[in-house]
């Protein structure tokens, strides 16, 4: 089989302040023995721009994008809303029949979040190895409601973690990051991520795992300071360790 | 009519209200069951929802040749089309029939379009009583209070004080708090008027162009009360009530009813085609239909705004969206309040008045995963944004507001230039050596305290992405960066 | 004056550019549950009525309505009902079940104007009315009001019976619309579909039962067979 080769898009709170789910989403990838390639010219998609409503400046953003990653064939990353900024809102930042829309509905399809990789393109849904403890998902909105992507998250965790992944009760519902809403309405946001966060206590799991490193900050954020005992974890990062052990079960 | 102001203060107020957050808890998880119960009775539930969207958009497509065919059906049926531009000339129209015909009090229907203008205080004001009929209605008017949501408008108000106020009111002889009794009490209270009306109003939830015929739905049975007792009926609709055929109002009522109360079909729908007919001994002999505009038709100017009209007000949107059901009705400040309100009053008050209601939005999208009309709330609320942004609008007041713009700014510049981007991050490296500890940051002096009231964030990375991968490129192999600072 | 406001809305409305023609979407709705025969229906519709709090009865002919009516108003003592005696209602024999059961019947063929309509409606412990259609995809009553049957009767009395003919049981709204239309050449005035009592849950979700219509709602699904000669169409 020839070698695939996949470009890392590492969003920029990944490279900063998480960056080891960058190292995570390499390091599986190189396992499944995909080659893999990073354009050091990358900073920001630009979602923070336009979510805020600075609308040029994530145009800006999104030609750089696009210029840096459009001779790639596979562009993977493990951030569902940075992927779901590229594929589903890079083409409606430019006017209908201009060449950046054109070439940013050229490069959409080939921008996965990485789990959507793994089981839709490669075809991998257990990557190997086994993860002890007891283990739930959290449907990002932008991964579930922006990509689609759910069910394919779920049979990679299933695969490592086996029946010790359990459900929590409104797995699909917001978390209340929301970027800036964060900071600007945080009364709203805690209320929110506190029932986000008692319904992963609820669950009795001692891990959640999510695809998307701004619920991760936001979840995470608070059981740092609130329950220190439990841990938020990216699936990339998830998928690293279980490899890492191998699959013992 | 009232415009969104102090949505943070009344937001603040209702986080800490534990009777809202008991019966918007309800709201959100109840309405969900009964939504997704009804839904799947569909024999194809996406299907459905297609069929909904797709009639949505092309009623408000071809919305003036629909209005145009509705008004001459109605017409022919015997019913008196009246046309109003905006608030004032509906409720003036109004007024003057009730006065006309020397009218001391009229029924009402619940109708979000007779309080968008204002028509209770219009009527008020010129001398005719007005009696709010559905129950949560006669409750939030007899308390004086805003809709708290749109099928519940009282759910969340203790029945003592129900109680309290209807006795003040005279509603009931004895102080009582008994839900059931409560309602008893305005069945027995309303009956009288009922019996005695001469004149009625009420919303419409569709028009229907090709036979002139307009829809109500309800539960209670106030609204066919109101469409049978007195001699003259008023039917009060926006302009984009209007749907093409029967059979398209007939599908968006099976999916209005699921998508609302999870009902196959709510208890009592009429279809009204003129007044009386000949001989009809009861039911209006008069029928008056005002259509009104108050802004729409400028919002239709913009066909990415437009979409708004499609809404059906089926309050799915409300009950799924995590900030509604955390602060209810009351901050939106109006007649539409969660994702509804948040995407439709802009359009009606300004984007300059109306920001917090768009900015407090996570753009989860479950409000368009759960629209019947096809509604993309979270686009709108980028463009919104967008707006705000373009005309140099304070987006946050204050100092808060300042540091966020400049906290943009320099991600914009940073986002364009690598350089600056490194440049950056070594600087907030320094700032969280000395403000973290463990890896974590646990306060900032740079304005974002609302996020560390209750969350900590990580620290910048002694090793970023970045560095690692140009490590790793240099000597070949190597390890991840670990987490935090050394 | 106002022909002018109606005019310079449309005028707006048409002067803003459009996509032109939206529909995507052709021919009938996925039927809402599987195409009955009338045994198939006839449970559909008792379940679904069943399920809003609805009594659902069966009655094969004038007899046996008679005996549904007289069993029911003994258990609610119904003293005074107003009846309109037109449609599948006229199976009944009304001035003899009157008498037989000593109800006070106001036959509402002979109230003269609107006041004595509710003065009739307001004060009934129950109405008996026919229905024009029942319908079994959501357990609802289709009735078309005309000089024969008020609008009041079934929404002011505390108590509803509907009669309708099994014949005029169908599967979904679009049927009964169609042989509504055919049936009365079009329709003025008003339709209404009725599906349970009158019910509310705005104070606090505690929901009851007959908050402005009815507090109870029965049906009698009446056979008639017995009006067809047999082997005729």
């Amino acid at each position: 089989m020839r070698t695939m080769e996949v470009s890392l898009f590492i969003p920029c709170t990944v490279d900063v302040l998480l960056p080891e789910i960058g190292v995570a989403t390499c390091r599986v990838l190189e396992r499944l023995g995909v080659k893999t390639v990073y354009h050091e010219s990358q900073t920001c998609c630009g979602q923070v721009f336009l979510n805020a409503g600075h609308a040029q400046k994530a145009r800006r953003a999104a030609c750089r994008f696009i210029e840096i990653f459009s001779k790639d064939d596979f562009v993977v990353s493990p951030s569902g809303s940075c992927v779901h900024m590229v594929r589903s809102c890079y083409p409606d930042l430019f006017p209908a029949g201009s060449l950046w829309r054109a070439r940013a509905l050229d490069l959409a399809p080939r921008v996965f979040e990485l789990s959507q990789f793994l089981v839709d393109v490669m075809g991998v849904t257990d990557p190997g190895g086994s993860f002890d403890a007891t283990v739930t998902y959290h449907d990002s909105c932008h991964v579930l409601r922006g990509l689609g992507v759910s069910r394919q998250a779920r049979m990679l965790v299933d695969a490592a973690a086996g029946p010790r992944r359990v459900e929590m009760p409104g797995a699909d519902s917001c978390c209340g990051f929301g970027g800036e809403f964060s900071v600007r309405f945080p009364e709203i946001s805690v209320a929110i991520l506190k029932d986000k966060v008692q319904s992963f206590l609820d669950s009795r799991a001692d891990v959640l795992v999510l695809n998307e490193p701004g619920c991760l900050l936001n979840i995470g954020g608070y059981l740092h300071r609130h329950h220190p005992e439990k841990r938020v974890m990216h699936l990339a990062v998830f998928l690293d360790e279980a490899m890492e052990r191998g699959s013992g079960r | 009519m009232s415009s969104p102001s102090g949505f943070r203060e009344i937001a603040s107020r209702e986080l800490g209200n534990e009777y809202s957050r008991i019966f918007l808890k309800l709201l959100s998880e109840g309405f969900a069951i009964l939504r997704s119960a009804g839904m799947s009775t569909f024999e194809d539930p996406q299907e459905a929802l297609d069929r909904s969207r797709a009639i949505r958009r092309d009623a408000v497509e071809r919305m003036p040749e629909l209005l145009e065919e509705f008004a001459r059906a109605a017409g022919e049926n015997g019913a008196v089309v009246l046309w109003a531009r905006d608030a004032r000339h509906a409720c003036d129209q109004i007024v003057g029939l009730a006065r006309e015909r020397g009218v001391r009090f009229v029924a009402k229907g619940k109708s979000m379009i007779t309080e968008e203008i204002g028509l209770n205080r219009a009527l008020e004001e010129s001398g005719v009583e007005v009696f709010e009929t559905d129950l949560g209605e006669f409750v939030t008017q007899t308390m004086g209070l805003p809709p708290f949501h749109l099928v519940g408008p009282a759910i969340n108000i203790p029945p003592d004080k129900i109680g309290e106020a209807f006795f003040a009111k005279g509603v009931i002889r004895e102080p009582d708090s008994d839900p059931v009794r409560l309602g008893k009490a305005v069945r027995a209270h309303l009956r009288e008027k009922f019996r005695a009306l001469d004149m009625g109003v009420v919303g419409v939830n569709m028009a229907i162009a090709s036979t002139g015929t307009l829809v109500n739905v309800e539960n209670e049975g106030n609204i066919r009360m109101i469409k049978s007792s007195p001699r003259t009926l008023v039917a009060v609709m926006s302009i984009e009530k209007v749907v093409p055929t029967l059979e398209d109002a007939l599908h968006l009522l099976r999916v209005l009813c699921r998508n609302c109360t999870g009902q196959k079909m709510s208890g009592y729908v009429t279809f009204d085609s003129g007044p009386a007919g000949r001989g009809e001994k009861d039911g209006p002999e008069e029928l008056f239909v005002v259509i009104v505009d108050n802004k729409r038709s400028a919002i239709y100017q913009d066909p990415l705004a437009r979409q708004v009209l499609r809404c059906i007000r089926c309050g799915a949107c409300l009950n799924t969206c995590p900030v509604y059901a955390r602060i209810g009705g009351y901050p939106y400040g109006g007649v539409y309040s969660g994702p509804m309100g948040a995407v439709l009053s802009p359009l009606l008050h300004g984007i300059e008045r109306t920001s917090d209601l768009f900015r407090a939005c996570t753009l989860c999208g479950a409000c368009r995963q759960v629209c019947p009309a096809g509604i993309d709330h979270p686009e709108l609320i980028r463009v919104f944004r967008q707006r705000e942004v373009e005309a140099g609008a304070q987006a946050a007041p204050g100092a808060q507001g300042a540091a966020e713009r400049a906290a943009l700014g320099v991600l914009g510049l940073c986002a364009s230039h690598p350089a600056a981007w490194m440049a950056a991050v070594r600087s907030a490296r320094l700032a969280c050596a000395v403000l973290g500890e463990g890896g974590y940051v646990r306060k900032s002096p740079f304005g974002l305290s609302g996020w560390f009231s209750s969350r900590d964030l990580p620290a910048v990375a002694a090793r970023t992405f970045r560095e690692w991968w140009k490590g790793r490129d240099a000597a070949k192999g190597g390890r991840g960066p670990g987490g935090g600072p050394t | 004056m106002n022909g002018d406001a109606g005019r310079e809305i449309l005028e707006l409305l048409r002067r803003a550019p459009r996509a032109g023609p939206h529909r995507t979407i052709q021919g009938r709705p996925a039927s809402s549950g599987v195409e009955g025969d009338r045994a198939g229906m006839v449970l559909r519709f008792t379940e679904e009525a069943s399920s809003q709090g609805v009594t659902v009865h069966r009655a094969s002919g004038g007899q046996e309505l008679a005996q549904v009516l007289t069993a029911s108003v003994r258990a609610q003592g119904i003293r005074r009902m107003v009846a309109c005696a037109s449609g599948a209602v006229s199976a009944l024999d009304l001035g003899r079940w009157a008498v037989e059961t000593g109800v006070e019947v106001v036959d509402s063929s002979r109230l003269g104007d609107r006041g004595a309509v509710r003065e009739a409606a307001f004060t009934a412990d129950a109405a008996l009315t026919p229905a024009d259609f029942a319908v079994a995809e959501s357990g609802t009553l289709v009735m078309a009001f005309d000089s024969d049957h008020q609008r009041l009767l079934s929404v002011a009395a505390p108590a509803h019976f509907a009669v309708v003919a099994i014949d005029d049981l169908v599967m979904s709204y679009e049927e009964a619309f169609e042989r509504l239309l055919r049936r009365r050449k079009g329709f003025a005035g008003q339709v209404c579909f009725i599906t349970g009592p009158s019910s509310t849950s705005d104070i606090q979700a505690v929901q009851f039962k007959g908050m402005h219509g009815p507090a109870r709602l029965e049906v009698i699904l009446l056979d008639t067979c017995e009006r067809k000669p047999a082997g005729g169409l």
